[in-house]
């Protein structure tokens, strides 16, 4: 393999995705590559129909098209390439180019999610601006912010309702806990998932929550109030953001989820070029949209009912109605967080 | 280097500083882009230097605050929005160095984003200075403590101490950012106004003596306002052998009183040129008596008049002091109290309270005779000046900050 491809795969993988589950597969044969899904890697209620395994996918083949020029290359991307195999999201031909450097290039590896509280810095006119403006000229996707303060506590309060489902629901709950590395060693062995240091937990939770994996124990502390709890701490790191943005699409076919991810890829590229820090905010729009598929397995009538209000709630604070809320995120200022997740190699994600 | 300047652009006295240097930079190869945000931004202009727009808290509102001797004088959310505006101008000029002159959210904005950044300063606005800023114990009689005796001294530390701890616990948000950002100084109340790498003391030691002194703080000497401007048509003035005083109310006047001021000079018997600094409408030259101009070359009118009446403004007393000119004051904020307290201790002028100017007018043009006639005062002046004359404080800035921050 071309020594440039090699390096631009391995900026490709820096792409996230759910939980850090990395849902691809890439083989590189007769000088084209080939980007698979593996179905099997999300299997969370927030993945119906593959749709954040798509995102992510998008995120993948937008840090590509990024980074390519800047060794040489030019990129021709075919979305499905396979009418008979859905799992085939790309092919990707590439040809020499001229090299240009784009400018989100060099945060593609600086990227990251930071779950830490914000620092009340507001957000300016430019940056406000240059958010909206992310997605490429001519993108379905469209990013709608909000940064006033009381707009801004009115999503805080949907979304944090977000970590309490997790804590109500086994699926969610089980999915999370999949994925936590309990320390380095275990995130790097694995180079997946989430290192426990990501969650960004206060002292006296950072002891506690290794309990919390045993979903009987939650069971019980579920009587006792915890998700409200859980739901009263989320919302008050959703209300130190300085703004809080959606991405929505037209509609959510698979290769419109590609491009929303390519789209958000962006956004979120962009955010850390401005000097912002990120947290993706994703499960309630993407469990919105399940629902509205008709999926409401695993769901009882309250998480259905809680689901619906804030798919109402969220389309009416951005201003998305007749359009599909796939991500979300808040955005302010902060100190790095204290770790970030790590990618497996690409050899292995051959 | 590509510099970003930073200057608090509601008042000369800090365009000026930044404006020198930027141009001994600029003739260096350096770019230099400067940011603000108020009608003064044009002096920058015309010196051929692009100005990108950037917040900054109203100068009434500033300024207000300061009077009263409100010790917060800025609002956490006005700190919030200039440190986003820097950020943003970050992103937008990708600068090598930033240097900020009065811009208060300078060292927390690239503390956060890892930029370096240097600052020119007035002794009085660092934590190094040797003399309190609100002297406490003045009221003690200089019978009872002398005032070069060990325990007055101990008294002064004492003095610095406290009134740093009391303005550092006033606007808690400096330190409150510095430690939520984990910057690797810690960004008071007190040092907001310095560098994070460097920091360039427009001031010299005689005039403002420091005590432990760090490595990257450099005296530099003052940078005063060089004045694109051409002579008023009516100059040179026609004093006719009375004395030539020079008014210069700086930008941060308080309103109503040149009206007064303008009523007496009249009766007087002097001649005077008032340099109203856009403050005043409405006054009329009269030929030999009072010449009123809204701005004017101060280099121009100081070497020919015998006595400058200020604020007590940090850059006009280093320049009245250029020419060797004794001083009266009439300061308004704590900064320009502070400097006339120095005017006074080195003997090249005396200080009026503007309450004291409001109630009897009279008083400053008693005190104005009293300062042009007596020769102490412009001796003591001419010493300084000598020290002053050999100075050449932009290249020294330009110097200082290519062998901290290389010459790329």
């Amino acid at each position: 393999m071309d020594e440039r491809i090699a390096q631009l795969l391995k900026l490709a993988v820096a792409a996230p995705s759910g939980d850090n589950c990395q849902p691809w597969r890439l083989t590189w044969a007769d000088g084209r590559l080939q980007l698979f899904n593996r179905p099997n890697q999300d299997t969370s209620l927030y993945n119906h129909a593959q749709r954040a395994s798509l995102l992510a996918h998008g995120a993948l083949l937008e840090n590509l098209t990024i980074a390519a020029p800047g060794l040489g290359l030019r990129a021709e991307i075919r979305l499905f390439p396979d009418p008979v195999a859905p799992e085939q999201v790309a092919e990707v031909i590439f040809a020499e180019g001229e090299t240009v450097n784009d400018p989100l290039s060099y945060w593609i590896e600086r990227r990251c999610t930071n779950r830490k509280k914000y620092v009340p810095i507001p957000l300016t006119e430019f940056q406000r601006r240059e958010l909206v403006a992310a997605p490429a000229d001519g993108a379905a996707a469209r990013v709608h912010l909000v940064h006033e303060p009381d707009e801004v506590r009115v999503l805080a309060a949907l979304l944090a309702k977000n970590d309490r489902l997790v804590f109500e629901n086994r699926n969610l709950h089980a999915f999370l806990f999949d994925h936590l590395r309990w320390s380095d060693e275990e995130a790097r062995a694995s180079g997946d998932g989430m290192d426990i240091k990501t969650l960004e937990l206060a002292p006296p939770d950072r002891l506690a929550f290794p309990l919390l994996k045993h979903w009987l124990l939650v069971g019980f502390l579920n009587r006792l109030g915890l998700p409200h709890l859980i739901e009263h701490t989320a919302l008050k790191l959703l209300g130190s953001s300085a703004g809080i943005a959606g991405v929505s699409l037209p509609d959510l076919e698979p290769a419109s989820l590609v491009l929303g991810g390519r789209a958000m890829q962006r956004f979120w590229l962009q955010a850390t070029a401005l000097g912002l820090a990120v947290q993706p905010v994703a499960g309630l729009a993407l469990l919105v949209q399940r629902l509205r598929s008709g999926n409401t397995d695993e769901l009882d009538e309250a998480q259905r009912a809680l689901v619906t209000e804030v798919g109402a709630g969220l389309d009416r604070a951005f201003g998305s109605a007749g359009r599909s809320l796939v991500m979300c995120f808040r955005l302010g200022t902060s100190v790095p967080p204290s770790a970030r997740a790590l990618r497996r190699s690409v050899e292995s994600a051959r | 280097m590509r510099i970003l300047c930073l200057p608090y652009t509601h008042t000369l006295s800090h365009i000026s500083r930044p404006l020198a240097i930027a141009a001994a930079l600029r003739a260096r190869g350096h770019e230099i882009i400067f940011a603000g945000d108020s009608p003064k931004d044009h002096f920058i202009r015309s010196e051929g230097f692009e100005v990108l727009p950037a917040y900054q808290v109203e100068p009434d509102i500033l300024f207000n605050r300061i009077r009263q001797g409100k010790l917060q004088f800025v609002s956490d959310d006005e700190l919030y929005k200039m440190i986003a505006a820097d950020r943003d101008l970050y992103r937008q000029v990708q600068p090598d160095l930033v240097l900020s002159d009065g811009r208060f959210s300078a060292p927390l904005s690239t503390g956060i984003d890892g930029i370096p950044q240097a600052a020119v300063v007035n002794v009085s606005s660092t934590e190094y200075r040797a003399l309190p800023y609100i002297p406490f114990f003045e009221w003690l009689p200089e019978k009872l403590i002398k005032r070069d005796s060990p325990f007055w001294k101990s008294l002064d530390r004492f003095n610095l101490a406290l009134e740093m701890l009391v303005f550092d616990n006033a606007a808690t948000v400096f330190k409150k950012l510095s430690r939520q950002f984990a910057l690797p100084r810690t960004v008071t109340a007190t040092n907001c106004l310095a560098g994070n790498d460097l920091t360039l003391l427009a001031d010299i030691p005689e005039y403002f003596p420091t005590r432990n002194l760090p490595a990257d703080y450099h005296y530099i000497g003052p940078l005063t306002w060089q004045s694109p401007l051409p002579p008023p048509a009516w100059w040179p003035p026609k004093n006719d052998g009375k004395r030539l005083i020079y008014f210069t109310m700086g930008t941060t006047w308080m309103g109503g009183s040149f009206t007064t001021l303008y009523e007496r000079l009249r009766q007087e018997g002097l001649t005077a040129i008032i340099a109203t600094g856009g403050q005043a409408r409405g006054l009329e030259t009269i030929e030999g008596e009072v010449y009123v101009e809204e701005f004017v070359d101060g280099d121009l009118v100081m070497a020919a008049c015998d006595l400058v009446v200020c604020h007590g403004g940090n850059g006009t007393i280093y320049q009245a002091l250029q020419h060797g000119k004794p001083i009266v004051g009439i300061p308004t904020i704590p900064d320009q109290q502070f400097n006339m307290r120095r005017v006074k201790a080195l003997g090249v002028g005396e200080s009026l309270d503007p309450k004291e100017f409001a109630e009897h007018p009279r008083n400053l043009f008693a005190l104005a005779h009293r300062v042009a006639e007596a020769p102490g005062y412009r001796e003591n002046a001419k010493r300084l000046q000598a020290q002053l004359a050999p100075l050449t404080p932009a290249q020294k800035a330009a110097d200082l900050i290519e062998a901290r921050f290389g010459v790329k």
